[in-house]
């Protein structure tokens, strides 16, 4: 059975054709992970191309999301058995002082419709948090947001302790939010700097390998 | 002044707001994460020598300190139950320094939240809280409303409701931008078309865009609303740049000398109200009334 009218309905936001459709993929004898990698990865990659060619926005991402989200409440369970090649766990947040959370909710989405299974911290997370958090959880990766120019010293103690615990840098770290540039991020040590969601998941995939 | 003193003033030449509040109360120690509308109550001398600052550097009119009182956005810092308080007193702060022809007009930012289902905003929610924010700077005797920095054109009618409803005050709408491979939209997808045929036709007195842009790119704002129409009054109040960090202090790129450079590409596209946003300094605000007054 063919995923094209899934990643339709996905690329739509069709929350309620998206779960329709995945039923269906189930019962017609589809794995999951067969569904998750064929079907709504490459949906969500296309709504990420969207996303930075300027055409879609925040509510088109959020809705899509939310569809995806729609599927993943039926296929979870079923991923369990390590089918699925997950691309990695990354712990999310934005640094502390700051409560904005919009881009970092984006990278999130992002993140998992890339195969990533993501930790998300909140916001105004403190440098410990953050540090103790990749330890409790292994993760591979850690991505760092911020939106305010004043709260960017927090960034920098952040990545200082995370790196304190993994002198190695085998847990690769990414930046991002609005002040943020390609300089500043090589100034400060960061594994990678990407300028919106989409391009953050197509860093994260590089930065895992 | 009153509010028809506002709509006669506008009318007749461009008006020249201030620059930012944010940053100055950071210079006077106000840190990352903090609430800002605090120091109506705790700080009243800095929240009225920052105003008092841009009147003397030649504001028509400045912004009171009350951007992020909707009781929302207060909640975030457990502050929602002194929402009206705070608002009144942001706005009486202004007032108690307005020279004689000058005017003050009420700050009002969005809520920080998006509408259900992308999150826990409701229409009612929404005017519920706009209601505390108008009813107190109405009540303080304010000229004017500004609705600043949104970027949801639900949102922001949600605030024109109530406004419509408690009061007479004029308003005025201002959104923010950023520039794609298709142009100028709001992080939720709003046009410029979209935004000034809808916020003129809600009755706002003038609409434009603010922050998120220095000059180069508020010019282009401005460039595309003046070619929706010959008639619109404008409003751009573009930031000092973007912000860096430079030796663990916050510097913004635009400096004043830049600002009068690009005043004469901004005046040509007819504002009918200016001004600076984050980052900008009283002179930022002298060079835009240098240039005003040399036009």
């Amino acid at each position: 059975m063919s995923l094209a009218n899934l990643q339709q309905a996905l690329i739509d936001g069709d929350r309620e054709t998206v779960v329709t459709l995945t039923h269906a993929a189930l019962a017609d004898g589809q794995s999951a992970a067969d569904v998750l990698e064929d079907g709504l990865l490459p949906a969500m990659r296309e709504v990420g191309d969207r996303f930075e060619r300027g055409e879609y926005f925040v509510p088109e991402m959020l809705i899509s999301a939310d569809a995806m989200e729609g599927a993943m409440e039926l296929l979870r369970e079923r991923l369990t058995d390590g089918s699925f090649a997950s691309r990695g766990k990354v712990v999310l947040g934005t640094v502390e002082g700051d409560l904005h959370d919009i881009g970092k909710r984006l990278v999130g989405m992002m993140l998992e419709g890339s195969g990533f299974d993501v930790i998300d911290l909140g916001v105004s997370v403190a440098p410990q948090k953050f540090a103790d958090a990749v330890e409790q959880t292994g993760a591979d990766l850690v991505g760092v947001s911020a939106l305010l120019t004043t709260t960017l010293p927090a960034m920098e103690e952040t990545i200082e302790l995370i790196r304190k615990n993994d002198p190695k840098r085998t847990v690769k770290i990414m930046i991002g939010g609005a002040p943020i540039t390609q300089p500043y991020a090589d100034r400060i040590g960061a594994d990678g700097y990407a300028p919106d969601a989409s391009s953050a998941a197509a860093l994260a995939l590089r930065l895992a390998k | 002044m009153s509010a028809a003193d506002f709509l006669a003033a506008i009318e007749e030449r461009p008006l020249l707001l201030d620059g930012s509040t944010g940053t100055q109360l950071m210079a006077r120690g106000l840190r990352s994460g903090e609430c800002a509308e605090v120091w109506n109550r705790e700080r009243p001398e800095d929240v009225q020598d920052i105003a008092r600052t841009y009147f003397a550097a030649g504001s028509d009119a400045v912004l009171t300190n009350t951007f992020g009182g909707s009781p929302i956005a207060l909640a975030a810092h457990g502050r929602r139950g002194e929402a009206y308080e705070l608002n009144r007193s942001g706005a009486e702060h202004a007032l108690a320094v307005r020279p004689e022809g000058r005017f003050v007009i009420a700050s009002i930012g969005p809520t920080g939240q998006l509408f259900d289902p992308l999150g826990p905003l409701t229409p009612d929610s929404a005017r519920a809280s706009f209601s505390t924010q108008v009813i107190a700077v109405r009540d303080a005797g304010v000229d004017a409303i500004l609705l600043e920095t949104f970027t949801d054109l639900k949102e922001i009618q949600c605030a024109i409701d109530v406004i419509l409803e408690v009061t007479d005050l004029p308003f005025l709408c201002s959104l923010t931008y950023d520039k794609s491979p298709r142009g100028y939209h709001t992080m939720m997808g709003v046009s410029i078309a979209r935004a000034a045929e809808a916020l003129s036709l809600a009755g706002a007195v003038a609409v434009g865009s603010n922050c998120g842009n220095g000059m180069a790119n508020m010019i282009e704002i401005a460039t595309e609303y003046r070619a929706c129409s010959p008639e619109l009054k404008i409003l751009a109040k573009p930031n000092a740049g973007l912000p860096e960090l430079r030796d663990g202090a916050t510097v913004y790129t635009e400096s004043p000398e830049d600002f009068a450079a690009h005043a004469p590409a901004l005046l040509a596209t007819r504002p009918a109200v200016i001004g600076g946003c984050c980052g900008t300094t009283a002179a930022h605000v002298r060079a835009l009334r240098t240039a005003l007054d040399n036009a």
